[in-house]
């Protein structure tokens, strides 16, 4: 049992390659720095739209924010917007530095640092995406560290944090479904249309012939919470491990056209794709795999 | 390497304990007149029940800690147990009637704004000192970036969104509503 657990915790190597990994994680976050920088000043400055007084009315004191750094350089007699600007130049130095493999360990720690800042300072603007950045940049410092280690230890760190965000995901998409199963709207299919009604109301004219099928609703929103129920077993499972994979990252595709969350669908593929992306280079599918060996027998016959 | 091994399983172990407090602790929400009509059987009894799972609060204020600095604080149910059939957002019309926009240059910050609104939105009725500071803080910007206005009236705009069964439907999924919320004279905020 120990052997086991130490294998499937410390001893993996078939994941994928960890230098390609961090470059993907701060590239994803160079994009979403892209997104939202130019209303720095509106989501974090301090003559934002959320003043620090309000602010900190959420925020208990061990909380980093940006503050801490700004005010360092506004003592310093730069501008309050200057000093915001510099450390958004800094994150986003560092996370070029870890695309281009410098100092990765010392600036993988910085960027995860300075998200979090980010986070704490508009913390009535941060939704899950923001906090989803902030676990995988959290990962992200760890795959850094291994990537300077060598031999076995490199080995353990690697292959633990892999499975730690696997462990965190395989909870994240349980209580996603166990939610949904304590009300009724997921049941009879109203959750959806709701859903649908507020995120995506352009889309509701092409939907409204749906509605007298009413079963169509009730069946997806069935699919839903069943995916994230089954996930934390399913994507362990070797011949549909694959498959959960993909039907996961159609999900979170789906939420980003029909819902408009682009950056929560950009950062829970990517969540996925760290945590078991192997399984789309290696892993085994009782669909994709039987359809190749025909396909291939096919191609001889002709 | 050994004793590093021991280090990082009881780390995973109490990063699963932690995330599983934090996921219960969410359904104690559950339990308010919101929500707890439209629970199903199995879920009323996991709401009513999810005390006894839980640490005491001063144990889960240092799982707090940890939590914040993971980005693992809130929990995961996202549209659970049920999905709101309605939702408000914030109008502001200054004094001389024209309606004040907040310029984002993206749809990811206007998502983010959205967020915010839904804070208001829990704060609107029960908590009058947390919903004057939001809407403080709001008026303070817009009377910076409208240096000419004096006033700032604020409406809340109520959408209804239709059941899937509900006969209405077809015709009409959505209903919308706007309340006259709040006057915000410059540098001074003044509920009516």
């Amino acid at each position: 049992m120990i052997q086991k657990i130490n294998k499937f915790l410390f001893e993996q190597t078939n994941f994928l390659d960890k230098i390609r990994l961090t470059k993907i994680i701060a590239i994803f976050c160079i994009i979403n720095l892209i997104v939202i920088a130019p209303d720095m000043y509106e989501i974090y400055g301090n003559k934002g739209l959320i003043s620090p007084d309000l602010n900190s009315y959420f925020l208990s004191w061990y909380q980093p924010v940006l503050s801490w750094i700004t005010d360092v350089f506004v003592n310093l007699g730069l501008s309050q917007n200057f000093s915001l600007l510099l450390v958004f130049f800094i994150y986003l130095v560092s996370l070029i530095s870890i695309v281009l493999g410098k100092n990765r360990v010392f600036f993988s720690i910085v960027a995860w640092i300075i998200h979090l800042m980010m986070v704490n300072s508009s913390y009535m603007f941060s939704y899950g995406a923001d906090y989803f950045i902030s676990l995988v940049l959290f990962i992200n410092v760890f795959i850094s560290i291994s990537t300077v280690l060598k031999g076995e230890l490199s080995i353990t760190i690697y292959s633990f944090f892999i499975r730690f965000l696997q462990v965190h995901m395989c909870l994240v998409y349980f209580f996603a479904g166990f939610g949904k199963i304590l009300g009724t709207d997921w049941f009879d299919g109203n959750a959806l249309w709701l859903v649908l009604s507020a995120h995506a109301p352009s889309t509701i004219n092409y939907l409204t012939p749906l509605l007298s099928f009413p079963i169509i609703f009730k069946v997806l929103s069935w699919s839903v919470f069943f995916e994230q129920l089954v996930y934390p077993i399913m994507i362990y499972v070797p011949r549909v491990r694959k498959h959960m994979l993909i039907t996961t990252i159609v999900l979170h595709i789906f939420i980003a056209i029909f819902m408009n969350f682009y950056t929560f669908a950009g950062i829970m593929i990517l969540l996925n794709y760290v945590a078991f992306g192997h399984y789309l280079h290696n892993g085994k599918s009782f669909v994709i795999k039987p359809l190749k060996r025909k396909f291939y027998k096919t191609s001889r016959a002709t | 390497m050994k004793t590093l091994k021991i280090f990082l399983c009881s780390f995973l172990l109490v990063h699963i304990f932690i995330i599983l407090v934090i996921n219960f602790n969410g359904f104690k929400y559950f339990d308010s007149p919101d929500y707890s009509s439209s629970l199903n059987n199995f879920g009323q009894r996991i709401v009513k029940n999810s005390d006894n799972y839980l640490p005491s609060k001063e144990v889960k204020n240092y799982f707090r800690t940890y939590a914040t600095y993971l980005g693992v604080e809130r929990g995961y149910s996202f549209f659970s147990p049920n999905v709101s059939n309605s939702s408000i957002e914030l109008l502001f019309v200054d004094n001389n009637g024209t309606k004040l926009e907040i310029p984002f240059n993206s749809s990811e910050s206007e998502l983010k704004f959205t967020t915010a609104d839904s804070y208001l939105e829990s704060y609107l009725l029960g908590n009058d000192e947390v919903r004057d500071r939001i809407l403080k803080s709001f008026s303070r910007w817009l009377f910076s970036y409208n240096p000419d206005i004096s006033s700032i009236k604020i409406y809340l705009k109520l959408s209804h969104y239709e059941n899937i069964e509900s006969d209405k439907i077809i015709e009409e999924h959505m209903k919308e509503e706007v309340f006259f919320g709040f006057t915000v004279e410059r540098n001074k905020l003044k509920q009516l």
